[in-house]
């Protein structure tokens, strides 16, 4: 009975979302993004789901295949979407109501939320860019996003 | 995208590390007479480590030992002895012609001229009509003193005998963006003044950074990164700001404070009217901001210090205890506010005027131990030795550093470098902006990204390139 | 209650316009009170900040709190399926209005300018006289040069006034269309802002190229007061993309800059958390002889404390245009109608922009999300010949994607998570059903989704109207202040632009290629409408919304009896009275009303300081 740990959420999620794991986790992280969604999750899912969860990752081979295992299973996919909705969007929606986002995690997971890189832009307000940028092309998407 | 610059010096050869090691050991400090130590203690208790060495020489970039593999914790540890061996090379006492006296400490007299205070000051550098600054270490053509000032110089004002130094010439009272002045518990106004290294002053004349015309060709501003190269090693690009205090007679006498004897200029105003007056007086360093731009950080380093009687940490008030900017008998007054506007340098504001300031973030254990241990070393020298009352509040440095020093070229998607930590403010120089909301407290490297020349152009971190003329 | 000491003047509210007014009177030593309802300006902004970002709905009113002691409307308010019309879940009294008021404000210290866009337009000359050339609306008792000529013993006009005190930073080349002069050899404190490739690319496919109903089709790029270079101690503009509802770093001006400067005169005091209720005027005189107020202690709860009189020689509204004239109207102890209210036209000709919303897909990537939140638009449509027939309007670029538009990036995403297709392009799937995906193939099709959005914005000008009106309700707030009560519809003239706005998109998406994802108009929502055409009979639905501009209430005029305010901004009925701020003006246009506004109050400085004598 393998209980979720920090590492397996980063790669299971890193599977779900398909941004790599050294980028939702980097090495040196003085953010901890992944620490605040684990948590997040821990407090809303039970942890038997949070076992199957695991479990059911684990079993298939690899991530692809585990992250679409996961996915089709009618308890574990709900929880699945909202753990990439956590990833990109910075909220927690209930597996429970999908589409009704329940809150922001936080100014710091709204910061971090990955859907503005995924459009090779940056939060709505909070830009990092110097002045002009909007003028130019932006760089590539791969240099937004590590591919998993 | 690549990973962090730390994980690559896990494979430093050997070979280049001792190479490394051996410019450090080189060029290190003189030591004093060590007392000598006592015998160990019994088998329980851990062996205390040695006390820092002090040395005159700035670090050419962050020392990151080999093994363990670096984490956070021990990075920033890294980056706090740099911040320290900087502040203490830099504080060292001064020869005529700017070099450090080797044959001195700190603080060994008590207190001493520093190195940094031979710098030249950003209004020598940003002359009226864009003039081009005369080269480092010769005088301006005419005196920079404002007329009302002049007549003020006494024999003996300077106690540096540089030729061509500015008189200690302190004129700035408000906090970036118009947050507000810092009144210390006496009701006068700190003051504020800005330096920089040869290194950055070349980089400036030579590209005429000085200029607001000459700004307008300028697309591109990425002020030298220096090197560790033992064939060449260069100290990079360093700027430093610096908060002083009005010292009352019992606060010069209890030696806690490194001092200076300035000139206060008060540039006259029409909105709010503030006449133009000039005053001598003795100043107390009570912030000092050091930010050196280095190889393996071209987001640059940011390391700043304040005086340890400066204010209580938010929730940690010493009841009774003097603090410069805190009064402890008045703990109901809102804190972290600045007086009603107009707020006017010349005056010595009432009890009701003068800001409550206190910390909000912390310094955490390891940099409060670090601290004691480096004052430890600096009392050593001296037990009278001014520079003990100094403490690092935190060092801020990039986790995924820039992979060249061109910052906005090479690192396009990560041009703050994901800092740690993530807010990091001093509060005599951000006291109003302390906090954690991500773009808006005080984080020195999301703040100065949006540093541009006059003319809108990326101007590497600094804010300085906007007061061309 | 206790009596305040008297002032030279007493202005209501710390907005764009009472900044400004309090501003130019303490330069000139003249004593100035503001009474300001809502709570200080704080010391830095993360609070606002904090709350914003974790706000769900980034709506203009996220990072401002609530404050039932000076309560106002939010744009969550207006609810679809005639939730908007409940006025137990909503501050405005809507329950028996046409159609929904869709615009809100603040009431706090630097008012709604906290989240103004920043586009700083200056009105054109037929804007002034519109019964006078197209025998439409009315005209203003002003002109063009009043406002953007240096008046008699001026060298400055106020429209340069009113962009150097904000920072306007645009070309002159670039802004001299439709009859606007400038000054001579005037130049904009601050350099054209950079365009966004969204700009770039309907520039290159349809500016210069096209004609709608006889007028060309040009793009200009929009003046704008944010920071194109370092000004007046502020950041340049880094391109947060956030102007609404808020800047971080202050590149985009907003009021507390001139409030600041105003308090550094040290002639201007300002109490906040004081609530005006009754304006007390003498019955033989007529003069205005103080402005009472309620007092409370604490924003997020009511808690009144107790109230004051504020005095002066003379006095100022400029609480914006619903809290002016409830203010007036609740004055009605010895006047039944209110105070300034002989011509019966205090709350009356209520405007706003009604705002038609367009959206698409380009085929190339544009890079949306970038950048300021507009910069461009199409402005050679804001006067011509159709305007005996129908509105005018401008067309705003936005350069935040479908983030207005359709609630995205939230909505897309959830579409290719979910398996749904609320936001539209999610027909990939088998016969067009939606596709669910992660991973790589998540990443790869939202990328391709939102860097081609775009959308356009129709602000259209509202036609003045006697019924769209502010009286008061019989529901009152929470210090037992009545409510306003809002009667409010769209005239076929103004409707009929929406029929010109939506041929226009017809025209210029074909032009630039691209795909239109506009949703039909949805008869649940609220800005839903209909039109029938008189000639053709055809009736189109259309959906409207509020773009923030509340403007019209208490109008200026020639005369007495069909007008507010003369056209030095001062009262009819009140010699010692001046109103001013948008709800002076007679007419909408198609500018967005900022400028005009801060140029209106540079000209009551003025005025006032006349009438004050030395």
């Amino acid at each position: 009975m393998s209980t979720l740990t920090i590492s397996v959420f980063v790669d299971l999620s890193s599977a779900l979302t398909g941004v790599a794991a050294s980028q939702l986790k980097p090495q040196i992280d003085p953010i901890n993004i992944a620490g605040q969604y684990f948590a997040t999750l821990t407090s809303h899912v039970a942890e038997p789901t949070l076992i199957k969860l695991v479990t059911t990752f684990q079993a298939a081979g690899n991530p692809v295949a585990g992250a679409t295992a996961v996915l089709a299973d009618p308890v574990l996919g709900p929880v699945a979407r909202s753990i990439m909705k956590l990833w990109f969007l910075g909220v927690w929606y209930d597996p429970a109501k999908p589409t009704q986002a329940v809150n922001v995690v936080s100014a710091q997971a709204y910061k971090e939320s990955l859907v503005w890189r995924v459009m090779q832009s940056h939060p709505m307000g909070y830009s990092m860019f110097t002045y002009g940028y909007w003028a130019k092309q932006p760089p590539a998407l791969n240099q937004f996003i590590q591919p998993a | 995208m690549k990973s962090s610059r730390w994980q690559f010096l896990l494979f430093i050869g050997l070979g280049g590390l001792a190479a490394l090691l051996a410019v450090v050991a080189c060029t290190n400090s003189i030591q004093t007479a060590s007392p000598v130590p006592a015998p160990p203690a019994l088998a329980t208790t851990p062996p205390t480590p040695p006390p820092p060495a002090l040395s005159f020489n700035i670090p050419f970039d962050v020392t990151v030992p080999p093994q363990p593999p670096p984490t956070l914790e021990s990075l920033q540890h890294d980056f706090d002895v740099m911040s320290w061996q900087t502040f203490v090379a830099m504080s060292w006492p001064v020869l005529p012609d700017g070099q450090p006296n080797t044959g001195q400490l700190p603080g060994q007299d008590g207190d001493n001229p520093t190195v940094w205070q031979t710098w030249k000051t950003a209004p020598e550098v940003f002359l009226p009509n864009g003039a081009p600054p005369p080269p480092w270490g010769t005088p301006l053509a005419s005196s920079p003193l404002p007329a009302i000032c002049r007549d003020q110089l006494q024999p003996g004002e300077y106690f540096l005998t540089q030729i061509g130094k500015t008189p200690n010439l302190l004129t700035e009272s408000i906090q970036p963006f118009n947050t507000g002045p810092l009144i210390d518990q006496n009701g006068r106004y700190a003051r504020f003044e800005i330096l920089m290294n040869q290194t950055m002053f070349d980089y400036i004349v030579a590209n005429k950074l000085y200029n607001k015309k000459a700004q307008a060709g300028v697309t591109s501003v990425v002020f030298p990164c220096g090197t560790t190269n033992p064939a060449n090693p260069q100290v990079g690009t360093i700027m430093v700001k610096a908060s002083w205090k009005i010292l009352s007679p019992i606060e010069i006498q209890s030696g806690r404070f490194h001092t200076m004897k300035a000139l206060i200029y008060t540039p006259p105003s029409t909105n709010p009217i503030i006449a133009e007056t000039c005053e001598h007086a003795t100043v107390g360093l009570v912030g000092l901001h050091i930010v050196h731009k280095t190889a393996d950080a071209p987001q640059w380093v940011w390391s700043t210090f304040e005086h340890i009687d400066n204010c209580p940490t938010d929730g940690q008030v010493v009841p009774g205890h003097d603090y410069s900017f805190y009064n402890s008998n008045a703990p109901g007054a809102a804190i972290n506010t600045p007086p009603d506007r107009p707020w006017n340098p010349n005056n010595i504001e009432p009890p009701a005027r003068r800001p409550q300031i206190v910390r909000m973030i912390p310094i955490d254990q390891p940099t409060q131990q670090l601290n004691a241990t480096y004052q430890a070393a600096l009392r050593a020298v001296n037990p009278s030795s001014v520079w003990q009352y100094y403490q690092l509040v935190s060092t801020q440095w990039p986790t995924q550093p820039a992979p060249s020093c061109d910052v906005e070229t090479s690192a396009p998607t990560n041009l703050t470098g994901t800092p740690a930590p993530q807010f990091l403010g001093n509060s005599t120089l951000e006291s109003y902006i302390q906090g954690r909301v991500p773009n808006v407290s005080s984080s020195c490297i999301e703040c100065h990204l949006n540093a541009t020349t006059t003319k809108s152009v990326f101007s590497d971190f600094t804010y300085l390139l906007e007061r061309a003329q | 209650m206790p009596d305040t000491q008297s002032y030279d003047v007493v202005i209501v509210g710390a907005g764009l316009a009472g900044s400004i007014i309090a501003y130019q009177l303490g330069l000139a030593g003249k004593k100035v009170l503001i009474i300001e309802s809502g709570v200080a300006v704080p010391v830095s902004r993360e609070a606002y900040m904090e709350r914003f970002y974790t706000q769900l709905a980034k709506t203009p009113e996220s990072p401002y709190p609530d404050n039932p002691n000076a309560p106002r409307a939010t744009v969550l308010q207006v609810g679809g399926n005639g939730a908007w019309k409940n006025p137990a879940l909503t501050y405005l009294d809507q329950s028996d209005s046409t159609l929904p008021f869709s615009s809100t404000y603040e009431r706090r210290g630097g008012g709604t300018f906290w989240h103004w866009l920043g586009s700083s337009f200056r009105f054109l000359p037929n804007d002034f006289k519109m019964a006078t050339t197209y025998q439409r609306e009315r005209d203003w008792p002003i002109c063009y040069d009043d406002l953007g000529q240096p008046q008699a013993g001026k060298t400055t006009a106020y429209y340069d006034d009113a962009e150097r005190e904000i920072g306007v930073s645009a070309n002159v080349a670039n802004q001299t269309y439709l009859g606007v002069t400038f000054t001579p050899g005037y130049q904009y404190p601050n350099p054209e802002i950079p365009l966004t490739l969204t700009d770039e690319f309907f520039l290159s496919t349809i500016n210069g190229k096209q004609t709608f109903e006889n007028e060309p089709v040009t793009v200009y790029p929009t003046p704008a007061g944010r920071n194109s270079q370092p000004y007046d101690g502020r950041r340049v503009c880094a391109g947060n993309t956030n102007c609404i509802p808020i800047c971080p770093i202050q590149a985009k001006y907003d009021p507390t800059i001139t409030l600041n400067k105003a308090l550094d005169t040290g002639n201007v005091t300002v109490i906040y958390q004081a609530v005006a209720d009754k304006v007390l005027v003498d019955a033989g005189s007529k003069l205005v002889t103080g402005i009472h107020y309620i007092t409370y202690t604490s924003e997020g709860v009511r808690s009144p404390s107790g109230g004051g009189l504020a005095m002066g020689k003379l006095y100022v509204l400029a609480a914006h245009a619903i809290e002016t004239p409830k203010l007036l109207l609740n004055s009605n102890n010895l006047l039944p109608a209110g105070v300034a209210n002989s011509s019966g036209q205090v709350g009356r000709n209520l405007m706003d922009h009604p705002l038609f919303l367009r959206w698409g897909l380009t085929q190339q990537p544009t890079f949306p999300y970038r950048g300021p939140l507009a910069t461009a638009g199409i402005e050679s449509l804001r006067d011509g010949a159709f305007r005996s027939d129908r509105a005018a309007f401008r067309v705003e670029f936005g350069n935040e994607g479908w983030n207005f538009a359709a609630f995205d990036p939230e909505t897309t995403t959830l579409d290719y998570i979910e398996g749904s297709n609320n936001g539209g392009t999610n027909t990939g799937g088998p016969g067009g059903t939606p596709q669910k995906l992660f991973g790589a193939a998540l990443i790869a099709r939202l990328n391709d989704v939102f860097t081609r959005q775009f959308r356009f914005g129709f602000l259209v000008e509202q036609s003045p109207e006697d019924d769209n009106a502010v009286t008061l309700s019989s529901l009152k707030d929470e210090l037992g202040i009545p409510r306003p009560k809002i009667s409010y519809n769209l005239s076929d003239y103004t409707k009929r632009a929406f029929v010109a706005a939506e041929a226009l998109t017809n025209q210029v998406f074909a032009a630039a290629g691209v795909q239109s994802f506009s949703t039909p108009a949805n008869p649940s929502n609220p800005g839903y409408f209909t039109y029938t055409d008189p000639q053709t009979g055809k009736t189109s639905a259309y959906e409207f919304h509020g773009s923030g501009h509340i403007v019209g209430t208490c109008c200026m005029g020639d005369t007495a009896a069909d007008s507010v305010v003369d056209r030095n901004q001062r009262s009819w009925d009140h010699a010692n009275l001046y109103i001013t701020g948008s709800s002076v003006f007679p007419t909408i246009a198609t500018g967005n009303p900022s400028l005009t506004i801060a140029a209106l109050a540079f000209w009551a400085a003025d005025n006032i300081k006349n009438q004050l004598g030395t």
